[in-house]
């Protein structure tokens, strides 16, 4: 089954972006145990994939690479990067929500005469067509509200 | 059949109206983050969604990020697991924030 999941609420605002990785991880480590242990495969009959990861609105947020949680906390947006480099994920975020709250990229800064720019690389950013052409190519969406 | 999931607690009234609207006797619903405070609830009423779904279920880690425990024994404790098979299984997944 092909999932794309939203994300619209920003860490430590709502328990959006955790929740979402969360269930980004579990869809991503069924496909996982699936393909590698076919005895328990009576109950999980499906490969999961996860075609987009969108994030809209304050949902922008988990894409700064400047925020740095206490060493003793869970980092989630050290973990979003992990989970796209492990698993070659398209996390897109929102070129107009990110530009308007200061997450941007080296382009962004380039075209806006920014000296600065603060998003991770795991991340791409793009429009709500990206949004669209999720909802078109996926089975399910699953949306993560403030 | 459609999954519902709902992430705000009771104290959010209208959402939970507006739930109780649109849901149909064989749908499911997934309570999760702060929504996980309706299982501290015991609701029978046939025009609340409580009374209405076929099966709630409640995420078991955003319960005991909580301190909670189920005290609503018609609602399971779940996992990420889970949520995914049962977003694969039920044909629709509405968001309800």
């Amino acid at each position: 089954m092909i999932f794309s999941v939203l994300v619209l609420g920003a860490p430590y605002s709502s328990g959006a972006s955790y929740s979402a990785y969360r269930f980004a991880q579990a869809a991503l480590d069924a496909d996982h145990n699936e393909s590698h242990n076919k005895n328990h495969s009576a109950n999980h009959n499906e490969c999961h994939t996860i075609h987009r990861i969108f994030f809209y609105q304050d949902g922008i947020h988990s894409s700064s690479q400047l925020a740095t949680p206490p060493q003793d906390e869970f980092n989630l947006y050290q973990a979003w990067q992990d989970l796209q480099s492990t698993y070659d994920l398209d996390l897109v975020t929102c070129i107009a929500a990110a530009v308007r709250r200061g997450v941007i990229d080296s382009g962004e800064a380039k075209r806006h005469n920014k000296l600065q720019h603060n998003m991770s690389t795991n991340f791409s950013l793009s429009g709500l067509g990206q949004l669209v052409e999720a909802n078109a190519l996926s089975d399910r969406v699953i949306t993560f509200g403030r | 059949m459609i999954l519902h999931t709902l992430n705000k607690s009771p104290s959010n009234e209208a959402l939970s109206e507006q739930l109780s609207q649109v849901i149909q006797a064989d749908d499911q619903v997934i309570l999760l983050e702060d929504g996980v405070y309706h299982s501290l609830l015991e609701n029978n009423d046939t025009s609340h969604w409580l009374g209405i779904a076929a099966h709630v279920h409640a995420l078991n880690d955003d319960l005991k990020a909580r301190g909670l425990t189920s005290n609503n024994s018609a609602i399971k404790t779940i996992d990420y697991a889970d949520f995914v098979r049962l977003s694969s299984e039920c044909d629709k997944v509405i968001a309800w924030y």
